[in-house]
């Protein structure tokens, strides 16, 4: 009794043993059926003792053929060590376990199969997130032009990247890619970002410097998503990432671009074709007035005088046919009410296909300019008038010459009436040749200070006779074309020292005789056949202008006769001529038909008109060469 | 004395040339450079007045000309204008010394100069 009861308490005990160990154990007797099952196995699997004991075994398996093995195998006596297998759950999930089973025979007889599993789920199931994963990844580098990439949970190692030529690839798994692929500037705000996504298991997103293979810096938008199993746990990163050198580049140059164009010292602004600004920068701000703010989306006749408002027309149909506007001078106005001296450069801004959507427009102030210009001016007009006096001096000098002769024969001669009276004749004339010539000067260099109506070609012959004994004494002869009607409105004296500019160059290239050829026509301008004028040529037989001298010729301090010359005389004239709307050119040629003409193009001008003329033409200047 | 005056300015040197007269010397003018040099061969004056700015040959060259013709001929030059101040230069650095005149010349001071001529007589 006391042995048996021994024996039985032994048995109860190992009985409470498997019933409650923590590994999944059961008994599956000869036909298949469940004999029985600890507490483990029905944890596991989810079902009641009566769900699962007495039922055969190869209804919770998932896999027939599986279970078909396994039994023919230990019906053999085989002993199945971590032999795999897939159960059905109660809720109809999959359980992996491994199993180690073996089958108890009594005298060769089956009685019943004694079967551990392991509980593999977790590990099967990861791994086959990976392999279905690795697939998605797959397809997706297939279909994709971008780099792609993967990353394990923790992006402590890069599984693969395929780099589609822009940056290495990467076969196997790594742990040093970010050393390889990353600028190390930018690894700290990398790893922020990695950190961030894998805490928040977001989308990782950054733009940031990579190696190109070819080992320069490239600038890539690289963006990852989390790849998550059932539990939503993070298995690993998928990446896929965009070669944006040239647009960071382009960026990069845009903002170079604006930096200059905010540090420059000329206002620079653009606007529409309607004449809207769209840009407007810290030069503008400062020059006019206006913010920033204040003049985007405004009509640029905010800064434009209204007597020129009709400009902005003439510029933005010049800037509509595509055509630029160089060095326009004009005048705008600041949000003061200043009025400030502007040189413009505007050009065309053309779309992708071409066509002008807008135009940029470059204004400098000249107002420091215009004020050297005006002190030039005068010291031209002083250099103009000393030339004359010389001039003026020798002439005068001749008859006065004459008159002493004259006066000392009269004192001489006095007790003859007659040959006193004759001798007091020629006095008479020799004064009016002087005051003849006082006359002339004085209307030289005596300006009007509002625009008169006056005889061109009168004009011209007047200063001639200044010059007459300079083209006697030079044998210089005079041909003369005239429309002798032909007049204009205009500065008299500013004309008259254009006139007496060229005509001083004419006579100053044939110190040893020549033909100086004068013409006056009537005449419209080259580029505006509505612009009725005159055209006024001086040309001369002389030397001509070499070739290296064409392109200075209009600029300030500009010579060829260092110790006479101010170099300031063809400026002036310019100056004069564009001020009046007109335009002048020369063609030089110092070959066989050697000489120079100068054309000059004056508008005939309006009465009502007095000082809003000056702007209506830009420079005009072209040298052409050979006569 | 014989003297020449030359001017391109008819009326200068025929003036000159009464006055001169009048005072008892023997004096001719002439309108340019050329003849002036043709007639003092003819003429072999003691004394050439001439205009420094002229068409054709200046008065210096026109002087000079008649100085290796008759060296021992006095030349007084006057002038109206400045730019004889270049062409006297010039003919200094080639040796010519000339006596200058300014105009308007007072005619009593241009007899009293001349009268000065060495060897002189009327």
């Amino acid at each position: 009794m006391v042995a048996r009861t021994t024996i039985e308490d032994g048995e109860r005990k190992f009985r409470d043993l498997a019933e409650t160990a923590s590994i999944a154990l059961h008994w599956v007797g000869p036909d298949g059926t469940i004999l029985w099952a600890n507490q483990a196995e029905l944890e596991m699997l989810g079902y009641t003792p009566d769900e699962y004991i007495g039922h055969k075994i190869n209804e919770f398996h998932v896999d027939a053929s599986v279970i078909e093995d396994i039994l023919t195998r230990l019906s053999a006596g085989e002993r199945l060590r971590e032999y795999e297998a897939r159960l059905r759950a109660k809720d109809g999930s999959l359980r992996y376990v491994l199993l180690d089973s073996s089958v108890l025979f009594e005298q060769g007889k089956f009685i019943h199969t004694r079967c551990f599993s392991r509980n593999i789920t977790e590990r099967r199931e990861v791994e086959q997130a990976l392999r279905e994963s690795e697939e998605r990844f797959r397809a997706l580098v297939n279909a994709s032009s971008f780099v792609v990439y993967r990353m394990n949970r923790d992006w402590s190692e890069m599984r693969e990247l395929d780099g589609r030529g822009f940056i290495v690839d990467t076969k196997q798994t790594i742990k040093n890619w970010i050393e390889i692929y990353i600028h190390p500037d930018d690894q700290p705000s990398v790893l922020k970002n990695i950190r961030h996504a894998i805490e928040t298991k977001s989308v990782f997103e950054l733009e940031h410097r990579v190696r190109r293979v070819d080992g320069t810096l490239g600038w890539t938008f690289s963006r990852a998503v989390p790849v998550l199993d059932n539990e939503g746990n993070i298995v690993e990163w998928f990446g896929a990432a965009t070669d944006v050198t040239a647009r960071v580049n382009a960026q990069e140059a845009r903002l170079r671009l604006a930096a200059i164009v905010d540090s420059s010292d000329d206002a620079i602004i653009s606007k529409d074709l309607n004449g809207i600004v769209t840009s407007w920068n810290r030069q503008a701000q400062r020059l006019f007035g206006y913010k920033e703010d204040e003049m985007i989306g405004r009509s640029i006749l905010t800064i434009i005088p209204p007597e020129l408002h009709r400009d902005e027309d003439m510029i933005l149909g010049k800037i509509r046919s595509g055509q630029k506007i160089d060095h326009f001078e004009t005048v705008r106005v600041a949000k003061s009410g200043e009025r400030i001296d502007v040189s413009l450069s505007i050009s065309p801004v053309r779309d992708d296909q071409g066509n002008v959507v807008g135009a940029a427009k470059i204004a400098r102030d000249i107002r420091e300019n215009k004020k050297i210009a005006k002190a030039l001016r005068t010291t031209e007009k002083l250099a103009a008038a000393g030339r004359l006096a010389a001039t003026v001096a020798h002439e005068i000098n001749n008859p006065l010459e004459a008159v002493a002769n004259l006066v000392f024969l009269a004192k001489r001669d006095l007790p003859d009436a007659e040959k006193v009276a004759a001798h007091l004749k020629a006095v008479k004339q020799e004064l009016n040749r002087v005051a003849h010539i006082t006359r002339q000067t004085l209307g030289f260099y005596r300006d009007t200070s509002s625009p008169v109506r006056f005889n061109v070609s009168a004009t011209l012959d007047e200063l001639l006779e200044l010059y007459q004994r300079r083209l006697d004494t030079r044998n210089i002869r005079v041909i003369k074309q005239y429309d002798d009607d032909a007049e204009i409105f205009a500065f008299a004296g500013e004309i008259r020292q254009a006139f007496s500019n060229l005509l001083a160059n004419a006579l100053d290239a044939m110190p040893s005789g020549g033909m100086l050829a004068l013409r006056v026509r009537k005449a419209c301008e080259w580029s505006n056949a509505h612009l009725p004028g005159v055209r006024i040529t001086i040309a001369d037989s002389g030397g001509g202008i070499a070739q290296e001298h064409k392109q200075d010729l209009f600029q300030p301090f500009f010579t060829t006769k260092a110790d006479v010359g101010t170099g300031l005389g063809l400026w002036i004239t310019r100056g004069i001529v564009e001020k009046h709307g007109g335009s002048i050119h020369v063609r030089s040629s110092c070959g066989d038909n050697h000489g120079t003409s100068f054309s000059m193009f004056l508008p005939v001008g309006e009465e009502q008109k007095s000082e809003q003329f000056q702007s209506s033409r830009g420079v005009d200047n072209e040298v052409v060469a050979g006569a | 004395m014989k003297i020449i005056v030359v001017d391109d300015e008819p009326v200068i040197a025929d003036t000159l040339v009464n006055i001169l007269n009048g005072e008892g010397y023997n004096a001719i003018s002439t309108s340019d450079g050329k003849s002036a040099i043709e007639w003092a061969i003819k003429f072999e004056p003691d004394v050439v007045v001439t205009d420094v700015v002229m068409p054709g040959l200046s008065g210096i060259d026109t002087a000079k000309a008649i100085l290796s013709q008759i060296p021992k001929c006095r030349i007084i030059l006057f002038s109206g204008q400045a730019a004889s101040v270049d062409l006297l230069a010039e003919a200094r650095s080639e040796g010519y010394s000339f006596e200058v005149l300014a105009k308007p010349v007072d005619p009593d001071l241009l007899m009293n100069l001349i009268s000065r001529t060495q060897g002189s007589g009327i």
